[in-house]
């Protein structure tokens, strides 16, 4: 039983495949490039005219947890202007910028995504984020675990507990909440908002009487140590404020040469100068990627419109309430843990901050050399919902396109930017390494991403067609694990996916000093804290793909 | 014989019917045929209009009957458009009246809640009682009725003009508790009692009573009897319509006046008729 794709374009930049035409056979939801002799075709799909690429993957999008339920709570105007109606397939379910958790799965299917990661699930939060991500059809999912502003890690950093205890306990972690990576949100930053501090650079001693620099560093080294392939993925300092491009670099240094992710940092990447006080340092920190290889970066995109911002960086988005629209918004502490906090937004591409931001995260896409470092994000929904990527890849591929979305933003934004300047286009080839193949590589899915021998049949087949924004948002076909599941931009049947952890080795002996700290501050008790595979699969819903940790 | 567009529901469906159909037959100015194609989800089944209802007559006509409404009949003149009234011969179910666009909607009945939700201008006659959430946002929006009147013969019940933004809203009955609550601005009045915590959380706006709510929210601030001239403009404004209010004197100017609530910054008012 083989499914042939015959005919197609072929775009595998894992194993330099360069739009070369190429058959595909899927055989029990498993590439394969030939054709046992046992094996009959059942179906042959004639892909003339077409570009086949893997799954996209998504490493950084808002879908579950607290957080996006609050959105969605609060956001009801969007959820009433955004009805979907269901039919014999699909769910009903509604919203645009923040969509029902079906939806999500539906809208992503059908721009050719098959894997997405939430990138703040909190420890305590971890069973609630699962479960709706669980009810998040069609796609793979998993979850980055926050950490860095939790009691018991700061306490013991606080306590100068050696690095292999904070290895334990980040294991512990990991194993606990089901994930696949650590974040870090504002590092020690969120803990100091509880103290009334409204400001913490990378440097600065928080009222727990450390530096966010220390935190990042110990985590960073936790996670390189345990072997977990994604590197830590931060959420750097200052997010949002004029000149905080000094704490990013400053927080790339933080890492000392261990790998590091720093995620939407087109909102880390402002100066100062200008008459606005507030510039665009995309180039210093463009070249500081290009020159450190153990960064890595998603940009997080902003596009004009409304949205909403939910972050677990509590500090700035407190800072940030007062140009909420519409007027309402909640910032709130979560436990011992973190904090929440979600601010409805509208960016704007008359107002010169906005159109700016826009212009920023263009010239970092544009000026990273390397597209196996920076990742095709909008940070869904904070900088735009994930609908838009189709537009923003036909920004990056078509330059023309670029300079006339460029001439109608705030005039001044323009006077500040030089992206009218930059002639670079971004290849087929590029946008698959960006939305497939680096990301599977970032995240240590071996068989994701690529259309190698073995590898998961996850493909999307789009028509050729000029007008690249058309092509990626309508799919021609969408496999997920070998089955046909969108044709023509349509679902046409629903999957469920895996979660994606990984599982560290830890000394088990860690549970003695968290007991008691659960006893003693937590609100739930460890036992009942921890989510076991049979949980994930029996209660919460979603099966587990472990994914192993090379140490060393 | 004057163009009337009937409307006659037939079907013996137990489900809810949004009614928002017929904005969209009007806005296409639809004859009565096309408008039977409509089809509309009713239940987890997609139901064409000619199935629940007998239609004569097309929808460029100004006068539109509803006849055998009932509460599960939501949305009923959802964005009614200037130039048109729709009277409708019994009961309606939430939303009546909702994003009322300047045309005239006359209930013979009740309406359940939601009523004039965000109503932009127009009238909305209610001859028998309302609900909660008369004249109030859509859950979780920000900005309820902003314009247009509302006349409900009956009662209101809580809630009554919840963020509400402009326009008037007249009861005759009673009001419920929150009458006014989180007000922007606006005009509501009644010739019956009100419940407790009017006003609360309101910003401007007037709260017109014909005596003193069960009980008044202690923000609230006492500023004494005055004469306020603009009240005959008001009441000659209220005395328009066909309702109780004309039995109010024209001339009336005499009130309390209760100032808040200033937890919000206070410029509304509750005004107690006396004398």
């Amino acid at each position: 039983m083989a499914i042939k794709l015959t005919g197609g374009e072929v775009y595998d930049p894992a194993h330099q495949i360069d739009g070369k035409q190429k058959d595909l056979y899927i055989i029990d939801g498993n590439i394969t490039h030939s054709l046992p002799d046992n094996e009959k075709i059942t179906h042959t799909h004639d892909l003339n005219g077409c570009i086949v690429m893997a799954g996209a993957i998504d490493l950084h999008t808002h879908i579950g947890g607290g957080k996006v339920n609050i959105a969605r709570t609060m956001m009801l105007e969007d959820e009433h202007a955004h009805p979907h109606l269901g039919n014999h397939i699909c769910r009903s379910g509604n919203g645009h910028a923040v969509p029902s958790s079906f939806t999500t799965g539906y809208r992503y299917a059908e721009m050719g995504y098959t894997a997405c990661f939430e990138p703040a699930v909190l420890p305590v939060n971890a069973r609630q984020a699962h479960m709706e991500m669980a009810d998040t059809p069609m796609i793979d999912k998993g979850g980055y675990v926050l950490l860095g502003n939790d009691d018991f890690l700061l306490g013991m950093l606080q306590s100068g507990a050696d690095q292999s205890a904070i290895n334990d306990y980040v294991a512990w972690i990991l194993n606990a909440s089901q994930c696949i990576g650590i974040k870090v949100v504002n590092a020690g930053g969120i803990h100091a908002f509880k103290f009334n501090q409204r400001r913490l650079d990378v440097d600065e001693t928080s009222p727990a009487g450390i530096t966010p620099r220390d935190i990042i560093n110990k985590l960073s080294r936790a996670v390189h140590e345990l072997g977990v392939p994604h590197p830590l993925h931060v959420h750097a300092s200052n997010l949002g404020i004029p000149g905080n491009f000094k704490s990013t670099l400053a927080t790339m240094a933080a890492a000392e040469g261990l790998p590091i992710h720093l995620t939407h940092i087109q909102f880390h990447s402002y100066g100062t100068e200008g008459d606005y006080n507030f510039s665009s340092a995309a180039c210093e920190i463009a070249e500081a990627i290009n020159s450190t290889p153990n960064v890595t970066a998603d940009v997080g995109q902003i596009m004009f419109g409304q949205t909403i911002t939910t972050s677990g960086d509590t500090m700035m988005q407190y800072f940030g309430h007062e140009h909420a629209h519409p007027k309402k918004w909640t910032v709130m502490d979560i436990e011992c843990e973190a904090g929440c906090g979600v601010v409805p937004f509208k960016y704007r591409d008359k107002s010169f901050v906005n159109a700016l931001q826009w212009a920023i995260g263009l010239e970092i896409f544009l000026q990273v050399n390397d597209p196996w470092r920076v990742f095709l994000t909008t940070d869904h929904p904070n900088g735009a919902p994930f609908t838009s990527y189709p537009h923003l890849i036909k920004l990056l591929m078509n330059r023309s396109f670029r300079n006339d979305a460029f001439n109608i933003i705030h005039q001044d934004a323009q006077k500040m930017s030089n992206l009218a300047s930059m002639d670079r286009e971004y290849s087929l080839y590029e946008i698959a390494i960006m939305t497939r193949a680096a990301p599977a590589k970032i995240l240590g899915l071996t068989d994701h991403g690529h259309l190698g021998e073995g590898a998961t049949a996850n493909i999307t087949v789009y028509r050729k067609q000029d007008d690249v924004e058309r092509m990626f948002a309508k799919p021609a076909l969408v496999f997920k694990n070998g089955t046909l599941v969108v044709k023509d931009g349509e679902v046409i049947e629903t999957v469920k996916g895996v979660t994606h952890v990984v599982k560290p080795e830890y000394d088990k002996s860690v549970e003695k000093s968290l007991s008691k700290y659960f006893a003693d501050y937590q609100t739930i008790s460890l036992p009942n804290f921890k989510i076991s595979n049979d949980e994930m699969i029996e209660c919460i819903g979603s099966e587990v793909k472990v994914h192993p940790c090379t140490q060393g | 014989m004057t163009n009337i567009t009937t409307i006659t529901f037939n079907n013996s469906t137990n489900l809810r019917i949004d009614m928002r159909w017929v904005s969209s037959a009007i806005n296409n100015a639809c004859s009565a045929e096309k408008a039977k194609k409509i089809t509309i989800p009713v239940g987890n089944k997609t139901t064409e209009i000619g199935e629940l209802f007998d239609i004569t007559g097309d929808f460029s006509n100004s006068d539109i009957v509803l006849n055998n409404a009932s509460e599960k009949f939501d949305y009923i003149g959802y964005q009614l458009p200037i130039s048109k009234r729709l009277t409708v011969e019994g009961d309606c179910g939430h939303y009546a009246g909702a994003e009322l666009a300047g045309g005239k909607l006359i209930i013979n009945g009740n309406t359940s809640d939601f009523s004039a939700c965000a109503m932009h201008s127009g009238v909305l006659e209610v001859k028998g009682n309302s609900g909660n959430y008369t004249g109030s946002a859509y859950a979780g929006h920000k900005k309820g009725m902003s314009g247009g009147t509302v006349l409900v013969h009956g009662s209101a019940e809580d809630f009554t003009g919840d963020l509400m933004r402009r326009g008037i809203i007249m009861v005759v009955g009673n009001i419920g508790s929150y009458c006014g609550s989180r007000m922007i601005a606006g005009t509501i009045t009644t010739l019956g009692t009100v419940g407790n915590h009017a006003g609360s959380g309101m910003r401007r706006g007037t709260l017109l009573f014909s005596e003193l709510p069960s009980e008044m929210n202690s923000t609230f601030i006492n500023c004494g009897r005055h004469n306020l001239g603009y009240l005959t403009l008001l009441l000659h404004e209220l005395r328009t319509y066909d309702s109780e209010f004309k039995s109010l004197h024209s001339m009336r100017r005499r009130v309390q006046r209760y100032m808040g609530d200033p937890s919000v910054g206070g410029l509304g008012e509750i005004l107690i008729w006396i004398g």
